[in-house]
């Protein structure tokens, strides 16, 4: 997992809970990389796994809301570090259209070793548009966080219905209507 | 102490990351610069290819650049709007540029200022458009404002699309050839109006000499007829042999400038050779009477039919061959032999050998007597007389024909000139009279006396014959002299069968007939009609029918056709073909050919009738010429062919054929708007003169009747 990932985790947690609970989360576990982590670094998943359901147990939080916080977060990180993604698009649908199209394609130039999750594009009528997310990691919930910071950025709204379509979260539905003002 | 444990660990955490991020940042940076090189290699072999192909590009380019420009044809490409994208340096050479003057220039404008070829480039400009090449001729203005023909091949040049964006055009300098094409026909209309001028000349000459030439033939024969001692019949007879010959020479040489001028008609009519050559051995045996020489004729039994053809031009030039045989035979035979040398379904070939027992030709002479003005020997001339043009003309007058002729001869034995020509089949017997229904006659005539005719004729002599024979067969009829006063005429009287000539002042024939056809009241609506037409042309004898007539009689016409005719159509004879009388000339080589027999045979040997019809030639005709040579002068056409036209059947009755052609000679050349002033000209005089030497012989042919 990209470096990026971890630094942004710790900024998030950070402001949240103070350099404190970043150093609790480093020292309560057994960490192969110690916890030092740069953004241009890649490391284990499981790293990743152990701080957040750690910081779940020490906050009293459900892993899910925290990865569906931390996917609202790392938009804004998106936002400013790529905007040349955001303008490529002109709304909401065009942009969810362009991830595994364009977006995706040109981070694995840059990170070849980057492992990222697909998706599939289906639209149903003017305003409704079908997603469905494939990941091993099951981390659909950072993958909500992220559409739902999409229409902000757009300034449109939406109603995203979730569907899991098997038991272990590896593949999931969005479906999502668009709602005109 | 707690803070400042979690600090430490910051710290230290932060510069594991940091080296850890540099550590990252120096392989990156060892891969990035071997990336690099990879792609500086990768790169330079690159470039290398390109300029290579470059390279073998340009050289094959050169290559072809330098075959065209050593063909010493100039290339210029230019784009859609014609503004110059390269100049190639033979081009610039040939139109006094350097290249890169012209780079960026509107090839149109620098070259064709004038915008004379603005049409050319319009029809080139959508061939290129459609991708399509391009060869045309346009005149250049050079650098210093001179003009230069050239040749231009236009190909499209193509972009990687397909999508045409120009032209490239090959130059070749043409002006020289330019040059002499325009020199060339300059010097042909050059040549042609000399040679126009020629003829002009010969033509007013031969008419000017044969307008006093008639007149002296004409008075020769007159002098014969008055009292003449021995030696004044002497003088007369040197007299009337050497105006002969003048006037021979004389058409010789308008027969020749008519040839070479390829002013030559020939007919297409049938005719019977046997009785040709009976005529010619009466003519000749006359000329050689005073000498031990026999004429023989002898025609191929094979040869039954009337044949097709010229009977004047074929009598030209057996005249011609026997007038040589008669001049160098001194004794023993001359004639013709007539073979049929291959017969088919509608052409016989007819080989004549015109024969002698004269003086002969030596053989190295055989080749040169064809040619102008050439005789075998310049003794002969002073000996026999002669200039050498009659051999020429019938060598003319047979090659023109399709046919051949070769001399053969032994000095002092004889001659053989053997004439080879095509002629049509009539497929009519020779001997074969038309077919007439002698039986019927009487019981006809008596019919016809119970008959109520109307006569519509304008012409004068037409009118005296037409009604001296109803006279004869003692018919009831009325005469109108044009078509307005023949309706006049049947609105007021019930008729048994109309005569309509066509050609009539005020209204025509045709217009007549429409009218009594097309009128409910006119109680002759559906009365029979028979054309009468001088002119034996299909599209009259159409036009005729068409405007409702039922039948049609050519012009000269004897009574028993008309008799046939009338028969046929009132119903008394059954619908068959009349066969039309087939009439031969007779050969007299001199002087205009007179004969009564027609107006005999018309009026039934009426000599009042007769004499009446030539008292009105003779005092009619003058004035038909003073009208014909005013018309011609004020070159009004239709009154032209309106004169000849009616001259013509007066000519026919009184047995003038030559001149009856001549006429009809006229009315043909205006007919199809061919005036050649000089030409038709020419024929009223021959006309004229014709009718003049006529008039002092028909006088003294009144004074015997």
């Amino acid at each position: 997992m990209k470096g990026i990932v971890f630094t942004e985790f710790f900024e998030m947690v950070e402001q949240a809970h103070g350099y404190e609970m970043v150093d609790n989360l480093i020292m309560d576990n057994d960490l192969p990389s110690g916890g030092a982590y740069t953004t241009i670094g890649t490391y284990d998943h499981s790293e990743m796994v152990t701080l957040v359901v750690d910081l779940g147990k020490k906050t009293d939080t459900s892993v899910p809301a925290l990865l569906h916080a931390f996917g609202k977060y790392l938009f804004g990180t998106f936002e400013k570090g790529y905007p040349m993604f955001f303008k490529a698009a002109d709304n909401a649908f065009d942009f969810l259209e362009s991830i595994e199209k364009y977006i995706h394609v040109e981070v694995k130039k840059l990170y070849p070793d980057a492992q990222l999750p697909s998706f599939s594009t289906k639209r149903i009528g003017d305003n409704k548009l079908e997603m469905i997310y494939y990941s091993d990691r099951s981390m659909a919930d950072f993958a909500l966080g992220l559409i739902e910071k999409t229409f902000d950025h757009y300034e449109e709204k939406a109603v995203i219905e979730r569907t899991d379509l098997v038991e272990n979260g590896s593949k999931v539905q969005f479906l999502i209507e668009k709602i005109s003002e | 102490m707690n803070e400042i444990d979690v600090l430490k660990r910051r710290i230290l955490r932060e510069r594991m990351a940091r080296k850890e991020a540099e550590a990252i940042l120096e392989k990156k940076a060892l891969e990035l610069y071997k990336a690099n090189e990879d792609l500086r290699q990768l790169n330079e072999s690159l470039e290398q290819k390109v300029a290579q192909r470059t390279q073998e590009l340009q050289r094959s380019e050169e290559k072809y650049r330098g075959i065209i420009e050593g063909m010493e044809l100039g290339l210029l490409e230019v784009d859609l709007n014609h503004k110059i994208v390269r100049a190639y340096d033979w081009f610039a050479d040939m139109t006094g540029y350097s290249p890169e003057e012209l780079i960026g220039q509107n090839a149109k404008e620098v070259f064709t200022p004038d915008g004379k070829f603005d049409e050319v480039f319009e029809d080139e400009d959508r061939k290129r458009e459609r991708g399509q090449a391009g060869v045309y001729e346009i005149q250049l203005r050079k650098k210093d404002g001179s003009l230069i023909w050239v040749l231009i091949s236009g190909a499209p040049i193509v972009d990687t699309e397909g999508k045409t964006t120009g032209t490239l055009g090959i130059h070749y300098d043409i002006t020289a050839r330019k040059t002499l094409e325009q020199e060339l026909a300059k010097a042909k209309v050059t040549a042609e109006q000399a040679q126009k001028a020629e003829q002009q000349f010969l033509a007013n000459m031969s008419h000017e000499i044969r307008t006093p030439m008639n007149a002296v033939i004409g008075m020769t024969h007159l002098l014969y007829e008055t009292s003449l001692s021995e030696t004044q019949k002497e003088y007369i007879d040197a007299l009337r042999f050497s105006a002969d010959s003048l006037m021979g020479l004389i058409n010789n040489i308008l027969d020749l400038s008519k040839i070479e001028a390829g002013e030559l008609d020939f007919e297409e009519r049938s005719f019977n050779l046997g009785q040709m050559l009976k005529g010619l051995q009466r003519t000749f045996q006359f000329k050689v009477k005073d000498k031990p020489v026999s004429v023989d004729m002898a025609i191929d039994e094979r040869i039954s039919n009337l044949l097709i053809g010229d009977p004047t031009r074929l009598n030209q030039i057996l005249t011609n061959l026997l007038g040589n045989a008669s001049k160098f035979t001194q004794n023993g035979t001359i004639g013709v032999k007539a073979f049929l040398k291959e017969e088919k379904v509608d052409k016989y070939w007819i080989e004549l050998h015109v024969h002698d027992t004269g003086i002969g030709i030596p053989e190295d002479k055989l080749e040169l007597i064809f040619e102008n003005f050439k005789q075998a020997d310049i003794k002969v001339t002073r000996k026999y007389g002669g200039t050498g043009l009659g051999l020429t003309i019938v060598k003319e007058l047979v090659e023109i024909q399709g046919g051949t002729i070769k001399a053969e001869s032994n000095p002092n034995k004889g001659s053989v000139f053997k004439v080879v020509l095509p002629f049509g089949n009539s497929g009519i017997k020779a001997i074969e009279k038309p077919k007439v229904y002698e039986k019927n006659h009487i019981q006809l005539k008596e019919f016809l006396k119970e008959q109520y005719i109307l006569v519509v004729e304008d012409n004068d002599m037409n009118q005296k014959l037409i009604t001296k024979i109803l006279d004869i067969w003692e018919c009831t009829f009325d005469l109108a002299i044009n078509g307005k006063e023949a309706i006049d005429f049947t609105t007021s009287h019930k008729y048994d069968l109309i005569l309509m000539d066509i050609h009539m002042p005020e209204m025509d024939g045709v217009e007549a007939t429409k009218a009594i056809r097309n009128s409910e009241d006119n109680i002759n609506q559906d009365v029979p009609i028979i054309a009468m037409t001088a002119a034996a042309l299909l599209d009259e004898k159409n036009r005729a029918l068409a405007a409702g007539m039922n039948d049609y009689l050519t012009k000269p016409f004897s009574p028993d056709l008309l008799l046939d005719k009338i028969g046929k159509t009132v119903g008394f004879y059954p619908k068959e073909i009349v066969a039309e009388k087939v009439e031969e000339t007779s050969a007299l080589v001199e002087g205009p050919i007179i004969s009564f027999n027609y107006l005999y045979e018309f009026s039934n040997g009426d000599r009042l009738f007769v004499k009446d019809m030539v008292t009105t030639f003779i005092k009619e005709s003058p004035k038909a010429f003073e009208e014909l040579h005013h018309a011609f002068k004020r070159k009004n056409w239709k009154i032209v062919h309106k004169r000849a036209h009616s001259l013509k059947p007066n000519f026919m009755m009184l047995g003038m054929k030559a001149q009856e052609e001549t006429a009809a000679q006229i009315e043909k050349l205006i007919k199809r708007e061919d005036y050649q002033e000089d030409i038709i000209f020419t024929l009223i005089n021959e006309l004229e003169s014709a009718a003049e030497q006529a008039y002092p012989i028909l006088q003294q042919k009144l004074t015997e009747l």
